[in-house]
This record gives structure tokens, sequence and C-alpha cells, in this order.
């Protein structure tokens, strides 16, 4: 089973990006993680990558509610970043909102929306899902 | 002036002037002489009594023409009066004429006098009757609206063109605290609310202009104690016979009790509003920030348990499992309510009830087979209810979950689902052999949020109250019967 190179992270709380974390590495899911806590972060940090053209990530797990910037703002701003490869985004949040999964399915960016809690079950399958594509 | 017209007439010509005025007035003459007491009528007094040319009338007949009572009294009394003590008279009374008729007549008399005797009676005899129908019609329609000015229960007042009260009733006097002595005399500003000044009077003058014949405003006035008094008044302008304007026709409704309901009806509202939006916030504050931490629980312990076997093997970790998931699946039934309150759109489709019922069923089967429970259905085919799909499918599921969750451990449990159609609805009866709850204990908080009545380990006590909820979202009703160890009825009405 071939990994993810690079997954990238976008949550506010260290308890759910530690045993995300963990949660992958048990799956053997990527390669490398780069973790940031909020939107505003993530997209600073995600421009300069992208133009430098360094560590780029394939896909992103991202959060709805987080302080600063959210999930939301931050895909509106994500998306007019051109990249060279296709970056895939999971929306991973707690919320089970309608207006959430409703939202979600209006961005093309968005592969899927993953409902807290996640396990090792649920990342397996969003490697299945990947290998698909 | 009459003597000099009689002179330039001969006599012949003055009685005939004389017969013509007294026709054109309708007045006659009649004159008794005391000494022989012979009567004589002239020929229009005999008109107005509808009497042959050639009637002889005596004083005796002659007061028998007026009517019996008052009229007849008066006349007698009368006329003795001017007979003993000369008095002239003239007044106005009923008389029956010899067709039968009633008539008014104005009855004037004078006595002459010789040597200090009354020797002839003589007067005039008008007949007034129209006239005085008349003048009696307007009196008594006088007296109605006076009657009515001064008893309504509404304000009523007379305003002058230039806007003052000309007569006010008792209604505006208690309405705004004043006298009618005082609210005629004082400035019409000192009872007008400030904001409102000007208003009527603007309105006045368009009615004067004739733009309109009354209108209908909004005003406040100040009562002597200070306080505002909201009113509706309308105004009418009245009119003479030939259009040109009297006065005003003021009405005035005191709404100020109406006003201060529908204020402190508004104010409720907003409160309403106010707290419903708090506790959507609330409730979207449990839907995601509490179950963020549950996820977070849960999460772990699968770490826990891949990471760190040793530390799950005891009693206390498969407990600690269930209490988190018992937390995830109340979060999540929370969270249906949640919806089901927020979402003020929700669109109902024909649905049939025996193929939603059967997939309900098939949904639970496991737990159907895992209970051995009998189900028996009675529902005609062709039966369909307006439902939102997924709320009908919810409702089946939680009271088949309900009366698998509380059958009796002494029995074996058999469920009876049976459907009617009754007018515009279908009635729906659910019944079990089961538990059963006892309502006089639990009747009025069986649909309530967090009620449980079974020490059962899944009672989370939301199942009925999102079901009543469900099934009210979509224009229905559920009612309990239910009998302690018998078992228990859900009747629900559905629209077809």
């Amino acid at each position: 089973m071939k990994q993810i190179g690079m997954t990238c992270i976008i949550d506010d709380d260290p308890i759910f990006v530690f045993g995300a974390k963990r949660i992958m590495e048990i799956a053997n899911f990527s390669k490398s993680v780069m973790i940031f806590n909020n939107g505003k972060e993530a997209l600073d940090n995600l421009k300069s990558i992208i133009t430098h053209d360094e560590d780029v990530p394939d896909i992103i797990l991202l959060d709805i509610n987080m302080p600063i910037m959210d999930g939301w703002q931050f895909l509106d701003e994500f998306i007019k970043i051109k990249t060279k490869k296709a970056i895939k985004v999971f929306v991973v949040s707690s919320s089970i909102d309608p207006a959430d999964l409703k939202k979600a399915k209006k961005y093309e960016i968005i592969e899927d929306y993953i409902l807290k809690p996640i396990s090792v079950e649920k990342i397996k399958n969003i490697y299945k899902n990947l290998s698909k594509l | 002036m009459k003597q000099t017209l009689l002179n330039t007439y001969s006599p012949d010509e003055a009685i005939c002037l004389f017969n013509f005025v007294q026709e054109e007035a309708t007045i006659g003459t009649w004159e008794v002489d005391l000494n022989t007491m012979q009567t004589t009528w002239s020929h229009v007094t005999k008109q107005i009594h509808e009497v042959d040319i050639e009637f002889e009338p005596n004083v005796d007949s002659a007061i028998l023409f007026y009517k019996e009572g008052y009229s007849r009294d008066t006349i007698t009394k009368l006329l003795k009066n001017c007979i003993e003590k000369f008095e002239k008279f003239d007044t106005e009374l009923q008389i029956i004429t010899a067709k039968g008729s009633e008539k008014w007549v104005r009855a004037i008399g004078i006595a002459e006098i010789k040597n200090g005797k009354a020797i002839r009676v003589c007067g005039a005899f008008q007949d007034i009757d129209e006239k005085t129908k008349v003048s009696k019609k307007i009196a008594l329609r006088e007296e109605q609206f006076r009657k009515t000015f001064e008893s309504a229960r509404i304000g009523m007042g007379i305003v002058s063109l230039d806007g003052k009260w000309i007569k006010v009733n008792d209604s505006i006097c208690n309405m705004l605290g004043y006298t009618q002595t005082e609210l005629l005399s004082i400035p019409y500003a000192d009872i007008t609310h400030s904001e409102d000044f000007g208003i009527s009077n603007r309105a006045l003058s368009k009615l004067i202009k004739g733009k309109s014949d009354s209108f209908e405003i909004q005003k406040r006035y100040i009562h002597k104690n200070g306080s505002i008094v909201s009113t509706i008044l309308s105004i009418a302008l009245v009119k003479n016979d030939v259009g040109k304007p009297i006065h005003f026709v003021y009405q005035i409704s005191n709404i100020t009790k109406i006003k201060k309901a529908k204020e402190k009806v508004n104010h409720l509202l907003e409160i309403s509003e106010k707290q419903n939006k708090r506790l959507l916030n609330f409730a979207h504050i449990v839907s995601h920030d509490l179950r963020s931490h549950y996820s977070n629980l849960d999460m772990l312990l699968n770490i826990m348990k891949i990471d760190e076997p040793q530390a799950t093997k005891n009693n206390i970790y498969p407990l600690i499992k269930d209490a988190i998931q018992h937390l995830g699946e109340t979060l999540d039934s929370l969270n249906q309510v949640v919806i089901l309150k927020s979402s003020a759109k929700i669109s109902t489709a024909s649905i049939n009830l025996s193929d939603a019922l059967k997939k309900s069923i098939s949904s639970v089967n496991a737990l159907v087979l895992k209970n051995k429970a009998i189900i028996n259905i009675d529902i005609d085919k062709n039966l369909t209810v307006f439902a939102v799909a997924a709320y009908l499918d919810s409702i089946l599921i939680n009271l088949l979950t309900n009366s698998l969750k509380y059958k009796s451990p002494e029995r074996q449990l058999q469920i009876d689902i049976s459907a009617k159609k009754e007018g515009n609805y279908i009635l729906i009866n659910f019944k079990d052999n089961g538990l059963g709850i006892d309502l006089k204990l639990h009747g009025d908080k069986i649909f309530g949020m967090y009620k449980t009545f079974h020490n059962h380990k899944d009672s989370k006590g939301l199942g009925l109250f999102i079901t009543k909820n469900q099934i009210e979202a979509i224009g229905g009703d559920i009612n309990i019967e239910s009998k302690v160890n018998v078992g228990t009825s859900f009747l629900i009405s559905l629209k077809t």
C-alpha cells in the first residue's frame, strides 16, 4: 500500500491533532504531516510553500470551526492559489449541522466530509477513496 | 293695515278676500253667542272638522270633536275660563274629525265683554297637523340624537368649524378626566399630545374644502392627570340642507388598553424571538462544541486500545467506552431536535403508509428477530399520508424500537399496527403488549424532553419528544393509551 506523501492538518484542537497524527501512524497513512492551528496560519504558510515549490501537501484535512480564519474562509482564499498538483481537501469536523454539510457540497475542491471522531477505519477509507481516483 | 286693505274693497270683495285668506292659510273662524248659545263655524272650520257645509254645530258637539283626554279637558277648561274670566286662549290640541282622522289644530279664543259680562266668544281655528307632525318628528329625532350622544360609550363631541368644542358627552369627559364645563373652556392644545398637535386641524381643513366627507386618525390626547390617552378619532362634517358645512361630529374611541396590550404582546414576542435565537445558538453549541469533545474522547479511547492494550484490560474501560457511546447518541438525538425546531420550511409528500412501515420494520429487523416479536399489520395497501419521508421513517422506527425496548419479560411481544381513513386524516393505531406506562403518574409529561419511565439502559428520554415534534411538524397528532403490565397504544393521526 502506497503512502500519501504529505498530509496537512488544519485544526485548532491539540487533542484532535495529537489523535489524528497517531491514528495516521497506526494506519500507515502518510509519510509526513504538517500542522496548522487555524485557517490564517495555514493559508500564509501554504502560499509560501506553493510559491517556493517546497513540500506541497497531497491532501488537506480541514476543520471548519476555528478561530481567526475558519475552514470556509480558508477555502475561499485557498482556491485562488494556483498549484502544480491537485491538492485534495477533506473536511474533518464534529459539526453535524446540515447547513455545514450542505455548504461543503458547494465546494468542488472538497473531496468528502468526514464526521469526527476519526478512527483508523475512517482514515483507511480516505486512502481507499483516493486510490480509486 | 287690515283696515286700509279692507277699505279699498267693496264689502263683497272684502268677504271674498277674507275667505280666500282663510282657505289658503287653512284658518277658520268660529263664534258662540252666549245669549242664544248659537254656534257658528266658518267654511274652513267645517272643512277642518270634515263635516258637510250644512252641518250645524253647537258648543257640546264642538267640544266632543276634541280627542278624549288631554285635548278635550284642556279645551273645556280654556273655554270656561274665557267665558268666566275673559281669558284669551291660544292652544294646540288634537281633534277627531267626522271622518275619524286625528288632526292637530290650533284653537284661538277671545271673549267679547259687555257690562262686565261675556256675551260672545269667538276665535280662529287652524289646521296645523302637517306642521306639528313634522316638528314632532324632528323633536323625536333630536331627542334620539341627544340620548345617543349623551349615553354613548364612545366619546362624542360636536366641534365648530374653527375647531372648538361646542358640546361633549360624558364619555369624552370620563376619557380625559375633565368636567363638561372644563373641557369646553380649556384650549384644545392642552389636551392634545404635542406630537399629534395639528393632525386633526389639517384633516379638518381637508373636510371643509370638500376633499372628503369623513376620516379616521389615530390621535393621542392628554388626560387631566397627565397620562396619554390613545384614541381612534373619526370626524364627520355635518352639512345643512343646502350643503353648507355647519359643524363636525367627533367620535373618539379609547384604544389605550388595546395599545398597551399590543405593546405587551410585541414586547413578549421580541423576548421570545431573542430567547429562541439564544436557544438555537445554544443548540448549535451543543451540536458542535460538545460533540467535538465527545469525538476526542472516543478517538483517544480507540488509540488507547491500540497503544496501551494493557490499560484497557479492566472493568472500567468498557464502562467508559459505553458512557462515551451514549454521550454521542444523546448528542445526535439532541441535534435532531434542533434541526426539527429550526427548520421552518419542510416539504411533505404523499407517502404510501404500508410501504413506509415495511421499510421501517426491515431496518429494525435484527431487533425484531432477537426479541422474537410478532408484528401484525392491518393497513390498506392504498392508504397514503402526507409526511416528510425521513420523519415518517423516524416516527415508525421510534415507535417500533420503543415497543421492542419495553416489552414484558413475561410474555412474547406482539405489536398490532392498524390504520383507517377518517375524513382528511389517517388514524394509525400502534399497539403492543409490553410493560405499559403509568399514565396517572406520567401522563402529562409523556412526550416531554428527557422523560424516561423505565430503568432501561437505552432510555435517553428523547424518543417520544422527537416523535411528537415530528408528527406535529407535518400537521398530525399523537396520543397515548396505556396500562401498566398490559401494554401501550399510540394513536397517531396524519393528514392524507
